[in-house]
């Protein structure tokens, strides 16, 4: 139903009205990470329960507080729960703050991804908001989006605003293993640069930041900061989404996306820009020790209103008690049982004689046996712990059932249904679960669970997950075993991601750092070329430099042409928008540049035409994104066989390769050129038949 | 402003550094007869407004370091001169060893201004024009911290773009501060000072950044800066003041490094650099410093053999006479289990630092140099190290209003008398712009002048029917009939021929302008050849002192 009502809303072309635009908002549901193993096997990571109540509560909370009216909710994994979550929800009900709450499913990997498929959907009309699924905030967006549109009106290239929460030098919510930087000019608030530093203890990356030396020369004050709390809050114009659809290769939306956007400030004159706030609070749930962290600051009412007894949920019935106690009606406490500060008990759930509950969540339904010490637990719904157990910073899922006299250490993680015989001694750091990664049930392991428990240990990787996003992959099995580190209460590493947290990180930079001297190569390389394009520089020169390039990146030939197929395109939209017909631009400059494009090409002579099916697969990917990509696309597939850079083989083989029609976007985009390669083929076919009437006539 | 309240002494000691002036040549060079610190800055010689400046600020003890080359014409001047006769005479050292050339640093390290410091001290350039009260600049370093004999030190920052007497291409410096945390500001009665401190982390000047920019490639940051502070500012149209409030210890810093050029560069650049970036306070040998001092106090042993007998004796003094302010001060509790209550942010309980950031340099070891970085534009502060912030800071001068229009009280501390003395003879159908115009002792200006914007010195002669805008002549100069000059400085004794024009020019002292020449932004010189060295900037000045 809403997506039929969407689609009437096409984006008016813009004038004097600009006043009445609704204000939308992004939620990106799904962070493509894999910090919350196993849990997110079962569940999708928003409707964790955080203090009782699922993550994604609190964020469309704080945009109903925001005032966003239309709500886009990308949903990544388990998106059918989050979708029957959401459609069950008050948010659905007529009640709701907001106007339009659509769900988008996509199959992207990455938020890079969804950003590119919003700005394919053409959903968004005005200034909106993007916020991950798992943001806890209480702040009143009006100041910053004030902020904003008031640069806005002024200069239209400040496209994006951050919303940055100002802390100490250390904080409980503050990522630990990379460190965000922020170069900032605090008189226009533009942010100019931005870097992470990685703790990583065996790095070996330079201990250095580096800044450009143009932003330190141009700018009389800047402000390098280390303080801010990324909660990935920004306030988008619809510009930034066309910059993502620029770069298809950015992924992160800081790293890649934050961090290319500013470096190419000479290319696409854009501004980002910050916010910073001193009050209120701001986090985002990105990691465990974050949820750890985020939870006791909502036991101890930072986030006010957002509280347990606030009660956000329908049904939910907390009160206050003295000494952070939030307690739902209907619970059942042994009168011997004592409960300590800054614990939350959900409704039904009964605890037994000399029990002691301290710094804990728990959930509804639960039963904890007699004599059983909860510390710093997080134990969600109906979960059955049996007499003289000890559990002490550690998550249990839903319905786990935990034998006699066991012992969980802290840092320990037991996911959904898992069941935990008598006697059992689970070690720190280690996490049990039911679920493959396919969402079978895995063969239970009697040397973790005991006899009669059911659960594996769950180590990454284990189950060959191939094309999960190399992220995962790489997370060591280690993740979340800590030792030596200092557990105590008071210590917010109890749940010790610290030791997930880095080594995420260093996975991250494995993945990644292959690719770092060819991405800057791709970088470099595009924007000297797209530059030389535009003075007009003779064609061997371009050669030259391009070749100097290449070789000190060491870059591919496919990396080459993928450099080269950007900076042409960019060149030839820029010539077309000039006013210069698609055809004229595309021919000219294709000849003028013909030696450089022949020299990535090395298969003349060969039977697979590898190299050019290359250029023309990445010339088709290039061209989705761009206005008139499908004129375009025919116009240069004509003009390289003219030129003979392309031979009709190799068109015919892109034709049949698989890659070419992947998606609906390539074949969209390339379904203006079928009248070309039909032409083409024909041609071909009346060839060979020539060529095969002289082979017979010489017989 | 009131200038003449009565300041309890410091107990801390000035040096002032008397030096070349490289970049001034037109009018220095012959420092063997006229040093860079007499040449009048709005009829004062410059020397004067920075042991005025101290005088106001309660130091007595008054020490100024020339090279033997200049003593002579210093000495008489200090006789002589009826503005410095005014003021407290200083004590006058010129070490043997002390040239032209020397670096400021290494200056410290000569035997004799070694012996010559026993306190903490105040390291002045003698081209200082500083409005800021020194006094409150004191408080906020005194109370500033850091423990009995590891006291902090404190420089001096201004903004050169967007003032008044602003001129192009101004040399600048580079910095980076880092805010104090809450507990570590002191609180001053100088509302503005208590803002605009600040730690200083990296310093130097632009010229050496810019260099640094080119081989680097990019402007590197260590990690260990940001880890340490989490916000830092880097600015750079700021110029460092040359103000130097350091501590004795410094002394023994200067004399066991002998790397060290400049003060402001490689001593100040190296401490604030050692406070984030570990290791190097042992490399700068500052613990070994501090082992020494401890060892010695404990024992009552002498600081070291270089040491004479009677200057130790002396300096054991001043250090027992050594008081705690900071414990003293009822607005500040410093003692560190504060301070780590207070730097805890907002939310709530003691958080642990992770195991990760554990790596950070203990920082009780070294205490932290201190930025007083000015915010907006006033008071007025200028070091006069070029030609044309010597004409624009003269004149920026002579627009304040005399003591005679305003009464003592409400007139500037750099306020003359009357705008035009009242030995001057002014003619009478002759226009003067009393309010932005000085006219000195003794000087006659005839009949059909205009004269705006424009500083008279003594003995000076003007022709009738000249023309003067925005320039400054110099004692005893000579401006013929009918001459035209604009944002010419005329040096002692010259004479401008008649009908002359010229516009932005030097000349030198004791130069004749030929009649009716007619020039634009030329240096009338007899040594021709010393023009080149012209083009050197003031960077040169940071390192000759």
């Amino acid at each position: 139903m809403a997506p039929k009502q969407k689609a009437g809303q096409k984006p008016k072309p813009n004038s004097a009205e600009e006043v009445e635009e609704t204000f939308q908002a992004v939620v990106l549901a799904d962070t493509f990470e894999t910090r919350f193993e196993p849990f997110t096997r079962d569940k999708p990571r928003c409707l964790l329960p955080l203090a009782n109540t699922p993550l994604i509560e609190y964020t469309l909370e704080f945009l109903a507080n925001a005032g966003v009216e239309e709500v886009f909710l990308y949903g990544g994994a388990h998106s059918d729960q989050l979708e029957k979550y959401i459609n069950a929800s008050k948010w659905r009900a007529l009640s709701s703050p907001f106007k339009q709450l659509t769900f988008l499913k996509s199959t992207s990997t990455s938020v890079g991804d969804v950003m590119r498929d919003l700005d394919g959907k053409h959903l968004i009309t005005g200034d909106f908001i993007v916020v991950s699924g798992d943001v806890i905030s209480n702040l009143p967006i009006e100041g910053a989006l004030a902020q904003h549109r008031a640069r806005r009106a002024l200069d239209k290239n400040a496209i994006m605003t951050m919303v940055l929460r100002e802390a100490g030098l250390q904080h409980r919510t503050k990522s630990t293993s990379v460190s965000p930087i922020f170069v900032i000019d605090p008189t226009k608030d533009r942010c100019l640069h931005y870097e992470e530093i990685d703790r990583h203890p065996d790095d070996e990356q330079s201990s250095r930041l580096n800044i450009d030396a143009e932003i330190i020369l141009k700018h009389p004050e800047l402000d390098i900061r280390q303080d801010l709390i990324d909660c990935s809050i920004d306030i988008c114009t619809p510009d930034v989404l066309s910059l993502w659809s620029d770069s298809f290769d950015y992924q992160s939306p800081r790293k890649h996306y934050l961090f290319g956007v500013l470096k190419d400030y000479e290319l696409n004159g854009k501004t980002l820009h910050t916010y910073i706030i001193k009050d209120h609070y701001a986090a985002r749930v990105r990691n465990l020790k974050a949820y750890d962290a985020v939870s006791k600051d909502i036991l101890s009412r930072w986030t006010y209103p957002l509280c347990p007894d606030t009660n956000l949920l329908p049904g939910h019935t907390y009160t206050l008690r003295k000494g952070s106690m939030y307690q739902e009606t209907g619970v059942t406490l042994a009168r011997s049982c004592v409960i300590g500060r800054r614990t939350v008990i959900g409704k039904g759930t009964s605890i037994g004689d000399r029990a002691e509950v301290h710094n804990s969540v728990l959930g509804r339904n639960c039963k904890i046996g007699r004599n059983v010490k909860l510390d710093g637990a997080y134990i969600w719904d109906d979960v059955v712990i049996g007499d003289n157990s000890d559990v002490r910073g550690a998550i249990i899922a839903d319905g786990v059932v935990l034998g006699k006299h066991c012992t969980i250490a802290s840092g320990a993680l037991i996911s959904y249904g898992v069941k935990i015989a008598d006697n059992i001694w689970v070690e720190s750091g280690k996490r049990i679960t039911k679920t493959r990664n396919d969402g079978s049930v895995g063969k239970n392991d009697p040397a973790v669970v005991g006899e009669g428990g059911e659960g594996y240990e769950f180590i990454h990787g284990e189950e060959e997950e191939d094309d999960e996003d190399d992220v995962s992959v790489a997370s060591s099995g280690l993740v979340y075993r800590m030792p030596g580190l200092s557990l105590s209460s008071a210590s917010i590493s109890t749940l010790s991601s610290e030791v997930s947290n880095t080594s995420w990180a260093r996975s991250e930079r494995s993945s990644f750092s292959a690719d770092e001297d060819s991405d800057n190569f791709h970088h470099d390389a595009s924007v000297s070329l797209f530059d030389s394009l535009r003075e007009g520089v003779a064609a061997d020169v371009v050669q030259l430099e391009l070749v100097t390039l290449r070789m000190s990146a060491n870059a591919s030939d496919n990396q080459v042409r993928r450099a080269i197929v950007t900076s042409f395109m960019k060149h030839i939209q820029q010539l077309m928008e000039g006013g210069k017909g698609a055809g004229p631009a595309v021919l000219s400059v294709f000849t003028a540049y013909k030696e450089v494009v022949e020299r990535t090409l090395f298969d003349r002579n060969k039977e697979q035409k590898k190299d050019q099916v290359d250029l023309l697969l990445a010339l088709q990917n290039d061209l989705i994104h761009r206005n008139k990509g499908e004129t375009v696309l025919l116009f240069t597939a004509k003009s390289l066989y003219e030129l003979e850079l392309i031979e009709e083989e190799a068109y015919d083989q892109w034709w049949n390769d698989e890659r070419s029609s992947s998606t609906e976007e390539m074949r969209a985009v390339r379904s203006q050129t079928q009248q070309f390669v039909d032409w083409l083929a024909e041609a071909e076919e009346e060839s060979s038949e020539e060529e095969s009437e002289e082979e017979s006539d010489d017989e | 402003m009131p200038h003449s309240v009565p300041v309890p002494p410091t107990g801390l000691q000035a040096l002032i550094l008397c030096g070349p002036g490289v970049s001034l040549n037109t009018f220095t060079s012959n420092p063997e007869e006229y040093p860079k610190c007499l040449i009048p800055v709005a009829n004062r010689p410059m020397l004067w407004y920075a042991l005025d400046w101290s005088k106001r600020m309660g130091i007595t003890d008054v020490t100024l370091v020339t090279p033997p080359s200049s003593l002579a014409p210093l000495q008489a001047a200090l006789r002589q001169n009826p503005h410095l006769t005014s003021l407290p005479s200083p004590s006058v050292i010129a070490p043997a060893d002390l040239e032209m050339t020397t670096g400021t640093a290494e200056l410290l390290r000569l035997p004799e201004v070694q012996s010559c410091i026993k306190s903490d001290f105040l390291l002045l350039p003698c081209d200082l024009v500083c409005e800021i009260p020194g006094e409150s600049l004191l408080e906020a370093w005194m109370v500033s911290g850091g423990e009995k004999n590891r006291r902090n030190g404190l420089s001096m920052y201004y903004q050169t773009q967007g003032r008044e007497e602003s001129v192009k291409g101004e040399a600048t410096d580079f910095l980076a501060v880092a805010p104090l945390e809450q507990s570590e500001a002191p609180t001053v009665s100088h509302a503005a000072l208590r803002s605009s401190l600040s730690k200083l982390v990296l310093s130097m000047p632009m010229a050496t950044l810019k260099e640094k920019l080119e081989n680097d490639k990019g402007f590197l940051v260590r990690h260990s800066l940001v880890d340490t502070h989490a916000q830092v500012k880097l600015l750079t149209t700021y110029r460092d003041a040359h103000i130097y409030v350091l501590p004795y210890w410094v002394k023994d810093m200067a004399r066991l490094n002998e790397q060290f050029q400049s003060v402001g560069e490689d001593l100040v650049g190296w401490w604030a650099k050692s406070e984030w970036q570990q290791g190097l306070s042992d490399k700068l040998k500052i613990n070994e410093i501090f082992q020494q001092k401890s060892r010695r106090q404990s024992h009552g042993l002498a600081l070291g053999e270089s040491e004479s007998h009677d200057g130790e004796s002396i300096d054991g003094e001043s250090l027992e006479e050594e008081i705690d302010l900071q414990s003293m001060s009822t607005t500040k509790s410093t003692p560190e289990k504060f301070i780590t209550a207070a730097s805890d942010p907002q939310f709530a309980s003691r958080v642990k630092v992770p195991a990760s950031q554990t790596v950070k340099t203990p920082k009780s070891n070294l205490p932290p140099m201190l930025a007083y970085v000015q915010k907006g534009t006033t008071p007025f502060v200028r070091r006069v190290d070029s030609s044309a912030i010597l004409l624009s800071t003269s004149l920026r001068l002579a627009k304040l209003e005399s003591i005679e229009e305003v009464g003592r009280v409400a007139s500037s501390a750099f306020a003359h008398a009357s705008k035009v003395a009242n030995t001057a003879s002014i003619a009478q159908r002759c226009t003067v712009t009393r309010n932005d115009c000085l006219v000195d002792n003794n000087s006659t200006v005839e009949e059909k002048c205009v004269i705006k914007e424009t500083i008279i010195g003594a003995n000076c002669h003007i022709a009738s029917g000249a023309r003067l805008t925005r320039c400054l002549i110099m004692d005893g100069a000579v401006v013929g009939e009918r001459c035209q000059l604009t944002g010419t400085i005329v040096g002692r004794r010259s004479k401008i021929g008649r009908e002359t024009v010229l516009k932005d020019c030097e000349v030198q002292d004791g130069n004749v302008v030929p009649d009716e020449t007619d020039a634009k932004n030329e240096k009338f010189m007899i040594f021709e050849g010393i023009d080149d060295e012209d083009d050197m900037d003031a960077s040169d000045d940071d390192q000759d002192y």
